[in-house]
């Protein structure tokens, strides 16, 4: 240990030391820190005031007695599936588009990332704005085009509230992925699309034979980042629905969100804390299983020819 | 290199000092003695003058906390006063904090950052008395309040087991009374679509809303809910309430959700009907109001409050009227719930309680109240408030008097399920798509009735048994506070 304190003339790196301080003090105590606070609280029956130890009463309630959690659980796969099937090819097909020589096409790039730049929360409530099913744009819309008989709930009807969620997360996500697919496609060398050209390769083939495998590194990071972002979404659903109706856009993080801080629509409800901390710590276990089997079956995409 | 391996700890010792330097603080409205009295009178000359003759305070600061923001322009006056008249001795901080009210108090005091005095009251949510005292974050306020208090706030009266009071301690003083909760109606609607009389039951209000959702062409609603802001505790909590159908089984000391199946029922109705107006599984309340303000909604219910947000908040665009809550079959069964609140509770770590005191008596003087009244913010709990009140003054909220049958009930244990809670499990219940009543309301009153043997047996909290419990007379049961 001593050999990494000090230098190789001997001394102590004292600066080095201090300037790896300030990150390493903001990761004790806003990761450390809190992380050890949860697994503490989840021996206890904690409101904020008091805490009583139950020893394992709360994983008992989870793995036995909460089918809640688990609809919830549900939901988020569904939510990341739906999310990631609908951005990713968005996402790639306008990079390639916006890729190419086009006349405004800083102004579209621009355009497309600035919900990015914006708080999830806010533009959320825009459209729950827009989706309200009473005098709300997109009815109104699809009224006046006769394309629908009688408003849509778009957000209070069980079939299609999670659909709604997932369009929004797609606004607000493809800009971001956009903008790293991007970033891959002008790393790809043009003679190899060249060289293409030379054997007759059409700009489909172009695209499925060069675009894609060059890309496999790039894609692999932005489905990592994608697939941990979007199991890891609840501001939206927050402010969309509540988790409603009756759970049916209930999500991992908005479930434990609730148990430790509360919920609007039940006014004289204790907070949860230790239960919450302990669906937060299996919430974060499953997200880790679930990047950990993405790892493993995408080990194929680093390949790059 | 010497100014190099300097400059370096430096660099970092300013980067930590930006970081921890920047400590979030709330919006504050204090307003220090110096500055000009505005032209206008302030209502309290006359009251306090006594009181601070009595003990000489030195450069003391009363920090007070409120979730209060509809009242914030006269408060911001009244606080302008106090300071100006107890220059030198005490000065009171004012801090506004509306969201996550009972949380950031709890964060404050487990910081060290409590404040001395903060407004509560019974519909404060996550405000649990047994937890505060429990846990010594506020103290008893009998031994600190003067007589000339006690004159004009009965605390004999105004003390509500579990509320504000445990035993014979009390914690706050409710200035404010908010109502029982009322059907709010739209008058034009009413007319529109032939309603010549108030719904007096919870059949007339589903045929009512009904009606006017049909005279309404698709524009107009018979009634609304919020379905994610207290849904289920406006109209159909205080309809159930006046049939005599609780939560709480206060004889027996255990929950019992059975009784509800009526109210649901009726409620599922109006939803099949399409008489709820579209959207009330994910509207707040806000939006809500904004709509009946708009004349959209026929029916909703609220309580007193309601006046200022339809005067100040959201001014009406149409006449609306105020009607009493319907019962399941006309008859009044049980009490309909008021609730004591904007009370000043006072925490153990309040630096000088005596001039924490002086704070507090003087929020709830006859003089601020008054003016507080007259503003239209809500209805005293103090006779000698309202005999001091000019009555041409409160407008619409003559219409929230307290009725022959209103009351304060006993706060029964609050505990928590493994599941959801109650109120949620009541709203969920009443989409016509949630599948049999009967069984939603089995396990409910299981899963409660499991929870509270667990806290009682684990100490968490206590049953409470009224033996001779009335639902007519709730507030004068005999009370037992039982360890099993």
């Amino acid at each position: 240990m001593t050999e990494l304190k000090k230098n190789r003339k001997g001394r102590w790196d004292l600066p080095l030391f201090l300037m790896l301080l300030p990150m390493m003090a903001l990761f004790l105590v806003v990761s450390v820190y809190p992380f050890l606070w949860v697994v503490k609280y989840v021996f206890y029956d904690y409101n904020g005031f008091a805490a009583y130890p139950v020893g394992l009463d709360n994983f008992k309630r989870i793995f036995t007695n909460d089918p809640i959690y688990w609809k919830s659980v549900i939901h988020t796969f569904e939510y990341a599936f739906l999310k990631l099937v609908l951005t990713m090819p968005v996402s790639l097909v306008t990079a390639v588009l916006l890729n190419q020589k086009l006349r405004g096409k800083s102004f579209f790039r621009i355009l497309f990332f600035i919900p990015t730049v914006i708080s999830s929360a806010i533009y959320s409530l825009i459209f729950f704005f827009i989706y309200s099913p009473y005098n709300g744009i997109l009815n109104n819309l699809l009224l006046g085009g006769g394309l629908i008989k009688a408003p849509v709930d778009w957000l209070g009807n069980p079939a299609i509230a999670m659909i709604s969620v997932v369009i929004v997360a797609l606004w607000g996500a493809f800009g971001n992925y956009m903008i790293l697919f991007l970033a891959g496609l002008q790393s790809i060398p043009q003679d190899v699309y060249e060289s293409g050209d030379m054997d007759g390769a059409s700009r489909v083939q172009s695209f499925f034979h060069i675009t894609l495998p060059m890309l496999g590194p790039v894609l692999k990071v932005v489905l990592l980042l994608a697939i941990t972002t979007a199991l890891k979404d609840y501001q939206s659903v927050m402010v969309l629905t509540g988790g409603g109706p009756r759970d049916r856009t209930q999500v991992m993080f908005l479930y434990v969100y609730q148990l430790m801080f509360g919920n609007e629509n039940a006014t004289a409800a204790q907070l949860q804390i230790g239960y919450g901390a302990t669906a937060g710590l299996v919430s974060a276990v499953i997200i880790g299983i679930a990047t950990f089997i993405f790892l493993n079956l995408s080990k194929k995409l680093d390949e790059v020819y | 290199m010497l100014k190099k391996r300097y400059l370096a700890p430096l660099a970092v010792a300013a980067v930590i000092a930006a970081v921890t330097g920047c400590s979030a603080s709330p919006k504050t409205t204090t307003s220090s003695g110096s500055e000009s009295t505005a032209a206008k009178q302030t209502p309290q000359e006359a009251g306090t003058e006594a009181a601070s003759e009595e003990q000489a305070f030195q450069g003391e600061k009363v920090l007070v906390w409120t979730n209060n923001r509809h009242d914030a322009e006269y408060m911001e006056e009244i606080v302008k006063s106090f300071n100006e008249e107890n220059q030198g001795q005490i000065e009171m901080e004012y801090v506004i904090t509306t969201e996550n009210y009972i949380n950031m108090i709890t964060m404050a005091i487990s910081s060290d950052q409590a404040p001395d005095i903060f407004c509560v009251g019974a519909a404060t949510a996550g405000f649990d008395l047994n937890s505060f005292v429990a846990s010594g974050i506020i103290q008893p306020l009998n031994p600190l309040l003067s007589d000339e208090f006690k004159g004009v706030y009965d605390l004999g009266k105004l003390s509500y087991p579990g509320i504000n009071a445990l035993g014979e301690d009390i914690y706050f003083v409710p200035t404010c009374q908010r109502s029982g909760n009322r059907l709010l109606y739209n008058k034009e609607m009413f007319e529109a679509a032939g309603i010549t009389k108030d719904p007096e039951t919870l059949e007339e209000v589903v045929e009512a809303a009904k009606k006017m959702t049909e005279a309404g062409g698709g524009i107009k609603y018979g009634i609304g809910m919020p379905g994610l802001s207290a849904s289920f505790k406006r109209f159909l909590y205080p309809a159930a309430e006046v049939s005599g159908i609780l939560p709480y089984d206060y004889v027996n000391g255990r929950y019992d959700f059975t009784g509800y199946k009526p109210v649901i029922e009726a409620a599922r109705q109006m939803f099949t009907d399409g008489s709820m107006i579209p959207g009330a599984a994910s509207l707040k309340i806000d939006p809500l109001r904004v709509q009946f303000a708009e004349g959209n909604i026929g029916i909703i219910g609220n309580a007193s409050q309601e006046v200022g947000v339809l005067t100040d908040q959201f001014p009406a665009k149409m006449e609306w009227g105020v009607a009493e809550i319907p019962s399941l079959d006309g008859t009044i069964k049980g009490s309909l719930s008021a609730l004591p609140q904007t009370g000043w509770a006072m925490t153990t770590t309040a630096e000088n309680p005596a001039a924490a005191a002086k704070v507090i008596e003087y929020l709830s003087s006859v003089d601020v109240m008054k003016g507080y009244v007259e503003k239209g913010y809500s209805l005293p709990t103090s006779d000698k408030v309202m005999e001091a009140v000019d009555q041409s003054k409160i407008g619409k909220l003559a219409d929230f008097a307290p009725l022959s049958y209103e009351s304060v009930y006993p706060q029964f244990p609050n505990v928590t399920p493994q599941g959801k809670n109650w109120e949620e499990v009541l709203w969920e219940a009443c989409f016509p798509e949630a599948g049999d009543i009967d069984p939603i309301l089995e396990t409910l009153t299981k899963d409660y009735n499991d929870a509270l043997d667990k806290e009682v047996k684990m100490g968490k909290t206590r049953r409470l048994i009224i033996k001779d419990f009335d639902p007519l007379k709730p507030a004068e049961g005999t009370l037992e506070y039982l360890d099993q």
